[in-house]
């Protein structure tokens, strides 16, 4: 069993959610569930990436919103009014993400702790005074409806079934690049950075350089949850991109375990399940997310899977994986 | 591992029943989508109070004794996509025969197509934007259509002498479309929009804009936002000392007005009357139940509200023990006429839209009285 | 000005802990409710409301300082007290109570607004050369600059005064001068949250309108206003709050009122980008 953290990195987690989830949604055969499953994974990459920026790297960021509106409403926009395809849309918010993530951070990640974190919430408060009142652009707020299903080559995923496929693929894709850049050299340079700036610069390492590129990576991830989520919604309206919703995906890292990217993970689908848990309760939810929220904080210090614990397991799924071996004969 | 398992196992427990919920003899259940926590719960309340005043008045008349009729409310804090998460969920739900709601437009806009599609009747109490009904031939509305209110409300202004006006509206679903259909009506009728502008719901402080709308010289100034904000612009205006006549959207015949805003502000303010106690017995008997039963006024909310509820017991005693979704498809196209609340109405089937009579009205010491 | 004021009260907690207090907001909210609860349940004359504010926010300030902060200070050397760990979790903390607060708030009023009695609300119109003001912006105005003087002079003409500043320039050496600590936070939190309450209190003496959700977005003014300022200066936060109140009042005349909500923060990245240290801010 010692390789038993490397099985699960390289095939459980595929074939969970390729396999064993699409089963036990075949067979439930709901397309709630299936929405559901939906929005766990899409929250899963948000968490993941934030949790790269704000765990890893340590820059306190509540500009979620900013990006995975700014994915959604480029799809919305161009697929509604220009016929785009899914992944026309997926390149072309990237892109777009890509650029905006790397004008704010050459503006954004000379600045320390609550300054970069105050700044980035003026700009998720500002996202939503534009998507809101840029009626010619945004279609204020009545938001984009009639937005197209996913289309890939011609052919058109509209069931929930298919859309559940597509989301997981992504994510796997968002997972896995989160967790390379996390579990490497490249992860421990921004852990040095973030422990001792003074230090890690002294030891040849670009600060800047590496906030910003962190920064734009984890805007791209963001914006492509934002596609995803604009084309399996097929609605798209300023209500989602409010500063509360970059706190509930700060939450969702926080409760999981800042720094761990299984943290992250569990924090992504706990964001989602809970209130659609609560819904039943009417108007007591947001009291009972509060309390939740609150005691979770403070029993559960480092968050339910902690980074310390992640680091030394995904450190043994490495060192037990096929190349470490051959290397080691 | 163990915290993760216990999760996962306690999620399943708890998300199972709710997917599967028992079946029971004699009953009949309505599903509803509203605001019950968040910025516009009390709206949402209201809604709620008219839904279960309706049944009980209903219950009274002897019909349907013994059909446990329930309204499963879902919280979607006026948010469309807590609107389709709920939509998911009630379409699966084989015992939900209809789904009511929601309050705002933006929601039901988002959630009717779902309902649409998979053929179980959406009928909205209050959302008034005209694309509403547009989505398709399952989803349905009780409430005044923007598109109505404005042609009046411009006319109304025109009628009463105004030549040029000055609109202020709040920048949602909403206040875009009953400043925008009022103000076509207007310029048809001849007049000129001197300013036109969408405040932010949020601030307290509407002095500058309204300012603003002095200086363009306007003869009256048309108000089409909520009531928090319509209250605080009135008493500012009056602090200000300005004598332009002003006039009121539909949605500020409401008591909650003269409650939150004094009485002397809102003194000789005209206004568009479509739920006022003054407009007929029927009403006027409604407020007095509803104060008494909830110890506060009803909203044009809660009258709208019940009177949908009112029919769609109607039909639920009509069809039963048939009950089925598309029962109340067939039995809403045959609808042409209700006397409720709101007075007799007439059904258009062409345009599928509620005839709505409006009146002008005007306040005189904190109390609505028609113009004659 | 509202906003000077419910900004030196979060600077005066971020200064002493290092930590934002999302809770903030509600304490504002809270100032406000109990004049309402004062005006229409007990029907209590104005001037003896005044006191029930002031104790209702010392008493939410203390709450909040027990239940969001001092359960997560289980160390007192520095590096945990102004370590990440505890800053991130006492941000979370004090957002949940705020959570809690408004929607315990919200269940009592049915989230319905709620108006002041008009024989309360100071609505008088007062013509300053042809600049309306209503005698309730002169109040705020006017108890904003009495209650900012009043705090410097507590803070540098009292014994508390002086813990307080040592304890925000140097915990660890103030421990060891055998400064009370705890009873130093705790009178900052109850100080901070009178001058919100207080807020609270003028603004809905002045527009009447009081809803569960009022302190939102008064909170998150304030802490823009305190890093403009430069985080711990608390004349440097005054200064920035009336800033973004003028700011926003100037671009009212040239823009429609709905984008002067961001007025703000444009305001705040313009500084940031140019004076990354705020207005008032020590290089670090």
């Amino acid at each position: 069993m010692r390789n038993a953290p490397s099985i699960i990195v390289r095939l459980g987690v595929p074939l969970a959610l390729l396999v064993v989830v699409p089963a036990v949604l075949a067979l439930l055969d709901s397309a709630y569930f299936g929405r559901i499953a939906q929005l766990i994974l899409i929250t899963v990459i948000l968490t993941a990436s934030l949790n790269l920026l704000m765990g890893t790297a340590g820059l306190l960021a509540l500009d979620t919103v900013l990006f995975y509106g700014l994915g959604a409403y480029t799809a919305a926009i161009l697929s509604v009014n220009y016929g785009t395809s899914f992944l026309a849309d997926m390149a072309i918010a990237i892109t777009l993400a890509g650029l905006v993530g790397l004008l704010l951070g050459f503006a954004l990640v000379r600045l320390v702790s609550i300054f970069f974190a105050v700044a980035t919430m003026a700009l998720a408060i500002s996202f939503h005074t534009i998507a809101l009142n840029w009626d010619g652009l945004t279609r204020g707020a009545m938001g984009y409806r009639g937005i197209p299903p996913i289309r890939i080559a011609g052919y058109e995923i509209d069931g929930w079934f298919g859309m559940y496929l597509v989301t997981a693929i992504a994510c796997l894709i968002a997972l896995f690049a989160v967790h390379r850049l996390t579990h490497s050299f490249y992860g421990n340079a921004l852990r040095a950075v973030r422990e001792d700036e003074e230090t890690a610069r002294s030891m040849g390492l670009s600060t800047r350089g590496l906030r910003t590129e962190v920064y734009v990576v984890h805007g791209i991830i963001i914006a492509g949850a934002g596609v995803l989520y604009a084309h399996t919604n097929q609605y798209v309206g300023p209500d989602n991109f409010v500063l509360l919703e970059s706190v509930l995906v700060l939450t969702g890292v926080v409760v999981g375990g800042i720094g761990s990217l299984p943290g992250a993970v569990l924090g992504g689908v706990i964001m989602v399940v809970l209130p659609e848990l609560l819904r039943d309760i009417g108007n007591l939810r947001l009291l009972v997310f509060g309390v939740m929220l609150f005691f979770s904080i403070l029993f559960l210090r480092r968050g339910l899977l902690s980074e310390v614990w992640a680091l030394a397991w995904f450190r043994r799924a490495a060192a037990n994986s096929p190349w470490a071996r051959r290397r080691a004969k | 591992m163990k915290v993760l398992r216990a999760i996962a196992l306690a999620a399943a427990a708890l998300l199972l029943p709710a997917a599967g919920s028992l079946a029971q003899k004699n009953e009949v259940r309505f599903g509803c989508y509203i605001p019950i926590t968040g910025k516009f719960a009390i709206f949402g309340s209201s809604m709620k109070n008219g839904f279960e005043m309706a049944q009980e008045d209903f219950k009274a008349t002897g019909k349907l004794k013994d059909v446990n009729v329930v309204v499963q409310c879902e919280d979607d804090q006026g948010r469309a996509d807590d609107g389709i998460n709920i939509a998911r969920r009630f379409i699966e739900d084989e015992n939900i025969v209809a789904v009511l709601g929601s309050w705002s437009s933006a929601v039901t806009l988002a959630a009717g197509p779902l309902y649409n599609k998979a053929r179980l009747v959406n009928i909205t109490p209050t959302s008034s934007h005209p694309d509403v009904t547009k989505i398709g031939p399952y989803v349905y509305r009780q409430s005044v259509i923007q598109s109505r209110e404005g042609a009046f409300n411009g006319a109304s202004m025109y009628q009463l002498g105004a030549r040029k006006i000055a609109m202020l509206g709040i920048p949602n679903d909403y206040g875009k479309a009953n400043v925008g259909f009022t103000r076509r009506s207007f310029e048809k009728a001849g007049g000129e929009v001197v300013f036109e502008e969408f405040v932010r719901p949020d601030a307290q402080d509407f002095r500058q804009v309204l300012q603003k709308a002095v200086r363009a010289k306007p003869d009256m100034i048309y108000i089409g936002v909520f009531v928090p904000q319509a209250s605080l612009m009135l008493k500012q205006l009056r602090q200000m000392g300005v004598k332009t006549r002003i006039y009121l959207a539909a949605v500020l015949d409401t008591p909650d007005l003269v409650r939150l805003a004094g009485a002397k502000a809102v003194e000789g303010s005209l206004l568009t009357l479509t739920f006022n106690p003054v407009l007929g017995a029927n009403v006027a008997d409604f407020f007095k139940r509803y104060e008494a039963k909830y110890g506060r006024k009803p909203d044009p909310f809660a009258g709208l509200a019940y009177q949908t509820m009112t029919m769609m017991m109607g039909i639920t005693a009509r069809l039963y023990p048939n009950v089925t979704r598309e029962g109340y498809r067939s039995e809403l196209d045959k609808m042409t006429s209700i006397d409720n609340v709101f007075g007799p109405l007439t059904y258009d089937p062409e345009i599928r839209e509620w005839n709505y009579k409006f009146n002008i009205g005007t306040i005189k010491n904190g109390q609505t009285v028609l113009l004659k | 000005m509202t906003y000077a004021v419910v900004a030196i009260g979060f600077t005066l907690i971020y200064r002493v802990l290092t930590a934002v207090n999302f809770a903030h907001g509600e304490v504002y909210t809270i100032g406000a409710f109990t004049i309402l609860i004062g005006a229409t349940t007990l029907n209590l004359p104005l001037w003896s409301i005044v006191p029930l504010v002031v104790l209702a926010g010392a008493l939410t300030g203390y709450g909040i300082e027990l239940a969001g902060f001092r359960l997560f200070r289980r160390f007192t050397d520095e590096a945990s007290l102004k370590s990440r760990a505890v800053r991130e979790a006492t941000l979370l903390s004090s957002l949940a109570l705020g959570i809690v607060i408004r929607e315990i708030l919200d269940l009592i009023y049915k989230g319905d607004w709620q108006s002041l009695p008009e024989t309360y609300q100071l609505s008088t119109s007062l013509d300053l050369g042809g600049i309306y003001i209503s005698s309730g912006e002169a109040v705020i105005a006017v108890v904003s600059i009495v209650m900012l003087i009043a705090l410097q002079l507590l803070l540098h003409r009292t014994s508390i005064g002086l813990a307080i500043r040592a304890v925000s320039s140097n915990m660890i050496g103030a421990q060891f001068s055998g400064i009370n600590i705890n009873r130093v936070v705790i009178a900052v939190f109850v100080i901070g949250s009178v001058l919100g309450a207080v807020a609270g209190m003028v603004v809905s003496l002045a527009y009447g309108a009081i809803q569960s959700y009022m302190g939102l977005t008064v909170v998150i003014k304030a802490f823009v206003a305190m890093v403009i300022g430069g985080l711990t200066s608390l004349p440097g936060a005054a200064i920035a709050a009336v800033m973004i109140g003028v700011a926003e009042s100037v671009a009212g005349i040239f823009l429609p009122s709905a984008w002067t909500e961001m007025v703000a923060y444009m305001l705040l990245i313009v500084f940031l980008i140019f004076l990354p240290n705020g207005l008032f801010g020590r290089r670090r």
